[in-house]
């Protein structure tokens, strides 16, 4: 079963982020995207058939890039606009994914947390699945956890 | 028949998309408003005439279907246009109640969705009027 997750979330961070900031995912991450340092992360849980939580962390200065293409505009809008993109975009990789853990069932997902320190204690337990793709000169990494949500456990 | 709008997100960024996407798509519209959970909507709706909402369901301080239970519950609101945009899975919660007057779009959404089920739901054309012995927007070719 996870493997089959793991591979619906690639679909859903790569499509998502290409529909929506017209960024397009590379798989193979260079030797540029895999080095690149943590900007910001932002993480949601979400209750229902299952319950759990989604992590996305952006690595490597792309906030101004997504929130640019994001709100179609000619230059990057202020820090707080930029985190509240990546909010967005954890909502709609949270939703996108909940129909592939539970068809046709509902969710309740929370408010995103954002955060630009990007240095959430490694955690200690795994998630069900990961991505990560890179994006132009940085990456994105998503984790998904699922009965679990490390997140407010730590807290 | 221009549409007085309300958009209900905590998302600074969602909102500025959808009056992006209100304004490209031609539905003649009036005011535009904005509320940042479910307590400031119904505080805008106090205030405003309003004949469309636009409402996220995941909000702080108040939720978008807690929101939507009490407009309802309101006779002044209770046959208000109501588009919800969310990214929760929540269409079978909420259109359950076989309520006309409300919709179901999740995000990640299309300008076009989220136009097509506005003139759906509100009856309003996007086409420009043709008053007599004027010519349509977009039609002076010179």
């Amino acid at each position: 079963m996870s493997q089959s997750i793991e591979k619906a979330l690639y679909r859903t961070v790569t499509s998502i982020f290409e529909e929506v900031t017209f960024l397009v995912a590379d798989l193979e991450l260079s030797e540029e995207q895999a080095g690149a340092p943590p900007e910001a992360e932002a993480w949601l849980s979400f209750r229902g058939p299952v319950h759990g939580a989604v992590q996305v962390r952006v690595c490597g200065e792309l906030l101004p890039l997504i929130s640019t293409n994001l709100l179609g505009l000619g230059d990057a809008p202020e820090w707080g606009l930029q985190l509240d993109a990546l909010g967005e975009l954890t909502n709609m990789i949270c939703g996108s994914m909940l129909p592939v853990l539970a068809p046709g069932q509902d969710f309740q997902q929370s408010p995103p947390q954002v955060s630009a320190t990007a240095a959430s204690a490694a955690l200690a337990v795994p998630p069900v699945a990961r991505a990560r793709i890179g994006l132009e000169g940085g990456r994105a990494e998503v984790a998904l956890y699922v009965q679990l949500n490390p997140f407010e456990e730590a807290a | 028949m221009s549409l007085n709008v309300l958009l209900v997100d905590d998302s600074a960024v969602m909102r500025q998309m959808l009056r992006k996407t209100l304004h490209l798509s031609r539905i003649p519209l009036g005011d535009v408003h904005e509320a940042s959970n479910g307590q400031e909507g119904l505080e805008a709706l106090d205030r405003h005439w309003i004949d469309l909402m636009l409402l996220d369901i995941s909000m702080p301080v108040m939720r978008g279907d807690e929101m939507l239970r009490r407009v309802r519950d309101n006779p002044a609101t209770a046959d208000l246009s109501v588009v919800v945009v969310s990214s929760e899975p929540a269409r079978e919660r909420l259109l359950s109640a076989a309520d006309p007057k409300l919709d179901f779009v999740q995000k990640p959404f299309t300008p076009d969705q989220i136009r097509d089920t506005i003139l759906r739901l509100t009856g309003v054309s996007d086409e420009p009027v043709d008053r007599e012995g004027a010519v349509p927007d977009g039609d002076l070719d010179f």
